[in-house]
């Protein structure tokens, strides 16, 4: 198995290999890349906040520079012509479909000044309560949000307490998402006056072609054994990229703060097989 | 062969009599050779055409003794809570491609409506054992097919999270009816904690996996199984067609 690059010098290699090359693109979001300085790599794997994207963007860089791939960093050419690998945590995953986002703002009545210490906490309590999320069947709660990610969920995204209570939540969205559905999440409680819902970014649904996808689901199965689609849970640089001709792949999961040797070899080997079976096809 | 008497509506699912043998789901022939994927659920795939989560209704199927049938996905709504539809989403399938029953049971509504339009028989039954035992290891799970005689059955022998359960199916749709209740009545491991009610869903799933896609009747199954246990059961009947071990 190949050594992990030093982390300071991932960024520097990916910085030579990028702006050179032919289709298809290969981007590492987030853009603006990692920040080294605050990765170690300890035994067989980085450790550290940021890597994840350290990790992938070696593993991009090195499977640029074997196959002359054109890596784009530390940002996006947008215009570049031929399509687009994205390479993202998705744990060996393909994804053409980026959730959205969107805020909902609910305004809520409260009582004369004396009462409202207690009112505010319960409300706010009541609100964060029903924007939990919730299903009939399927357990929400696991660390992976296999079930969440298809879901219209709620994160508390700010409180503001005066004459009336102002509450918002930052909303993935999904293509079922409507400002009525979320609206009917607040609406039913008598002191709610108002639920403001603005959609901030669409679902991004991408729609590769055959021969893309046949690369990628090939590579795949000889890099992690089979092969299947699933969304990235919020908007990344994928959803801003034009056009359908484009796909997001990779390995380690979101947020994690460590990322090892076996991982790095994957998102490499996937990488390298896409662009391979790519141009063969 | 079996077929239903008449076309009857199940959930997610329609069945309607077929003049060949084989169950065919969105128009894909349920064989090893088409299964795209068996671990926590199967799939069945022939091109871009792909059926997912199978064993629900392949399960019903061979709980009520049908071995020929046509199978269609009825869903025109979107659950993108399940991972199936969003994987359909991605691939510009439709919610129909996913035929496995929302809440993880092996479609209870489907054998109810098969029990009331009946069951026909056209032809001779077709009755298949192995010739010789064969054994599937994957992981901590691992399954034997052995040889029973013809007309016997399939009789499992099934352990899962430290609980143990037999079973005698009848492949002519005789099987205990109390039994085939209590099957198709018991939710997916893969979202039940109970071993024993996890451990009764599997009923379903290796009769879907060894008498529906596998084609066998008379055979013993045991098995010790494991969290991802359609790699085993999928495993050993594609090694058992491979092998050329049916008869």
């Amino acid at each position: 198995m190949a050594e992990l690059p030093p982390p300071g010098a991932v960024t520097d290699r990916a910085r030579e290999a990028a702006g050179g090359g032919d289709p298809p693109n290969v981007l590492v979001v987030p853009e603006g890349g990692p920040d080294p300085s605050g990765v170690e790599r300890a035994g067989d794997a980085y450790q550290g906040a940021d890597a994840g994207t350290l990790g992938r963007l070696a593993a991009a860089a090195a499977a640029c520079e074997a196959t002359g791939a054109r890596l784009h960093y530390p940002e996006a050419e947008a215009t570049a012509s031929g399509p687009w690998l994205v390479v993202e945590p998705l744990g060996g995953l393909l994804s053409t479909v980026h959730a959205g986002r969107g805020e909902a703002t609910v305004g809520c009545a409260l009582p004369p000044p004396a009462d409202r210490p207690a009112a505010t906490g319960e409300r706010l309590r009541a609100l964060c309560a029903g924007a939990a999320p919730a299903h009939d069947h399927y357990p929400v709660d696991d660390e992976r949000g296999l079930f969440r990610t298809g879901m219209t969920t709620f994160a508390l995204a700010g409180v503001d307490v005066g004459d009336r209570l102002t509450v918002r939540f930052d909303v993935a969205t999904t293509p079922a998402t409507t400002a009525a559905g979320v609206a009917e999440r607040f609406e039913d409680r008598r002191w709610v006056e108002s639920v403001r819902y603005e959609q901030r970014v669409g679902v991004e649904r991408a729609t590769p072609s055959d021969r893309l996808r046949a690369a990628a689901e090939t590579a795949a199965v000889g890099t992690v054994g089979d092969w299947e689609y699933d969304w990235f849970p919020e908007p990344t640089a994928f959803s801003r990229l034009p056009g359908g001709e484009k796909l997001a792949l990779g390995t380690g999961s979101p947020g994690a703060e460590r990322f090892d040797g076996g991982q790095f070899e994957r998102c490499r080997a996937l990488l390298e097989r896409t662009v391979a079976g790519w141009r063969e096809r | 062969m079996r077929t239903v008497a008449e076309p009857v509506v199940g959930t997610e699912v329609r069945v309607e009599p077929a003049d060949e043998p084989g169950v065919r789901v969105n128009g894909v022939l349920a064989t090893p050779a088409n299964v795209a994927k068996a671990d926590v659920r199967v799939d069945l795939a022939a091109g871009r055409e792909r059926s997912f989560v199978v064993e629900h209704p392949l399960g019903a199927l061979g709980l009520c003794g049908v071995t020929a049938a046509e199978v269609t996905g009825v869903r025109e709504t979107w659950s993108f809570a399940r991972p199936e539809h969003r994987f359909c989403y991605s691939c510009g399938l439709e919610p129909a491609n996913v035929v496995g029953h929302p809440a993880g049971l092996p479609n209870p509504a489907l054998v109810e409506a098969i029990h009331e339009a009946g069951v026909v028989e056209r032809g001779p039954p077709a009755r298949r054992t192995v010739s010789e035992p064969v054994t599937h290891e994957t992981g901590d799970a691992s399954l034997t097919l052995r040889p029973r005689e013809r007309g016997a059955g399939a009789h499992l022998d099934l352990r899962f999270r430290g609980e143990r359960l037999t079973a005698e199916v009848d492949p002519a749709g005789g099987t205990e009816r109390s039994l085939v209740e209590r099957v198709v009545g018991s939710t997916t491991p893969f979202l039940a904690d109970g071993a024993v009610e996890g451990l009764t869903h599997a009923v379903a799933d290796v009769v879907s996996d060894v008498l529906v896609v596998g084609g066998l009747t008379d055979v013993v199954v045991e098995a010790s199984l494991d969290e991802a246990y359609h790699r085993v059961t999928v495993g050993a009947v594609r090694a058992a067609h491979e092998r050329g071990l049916l008869e």
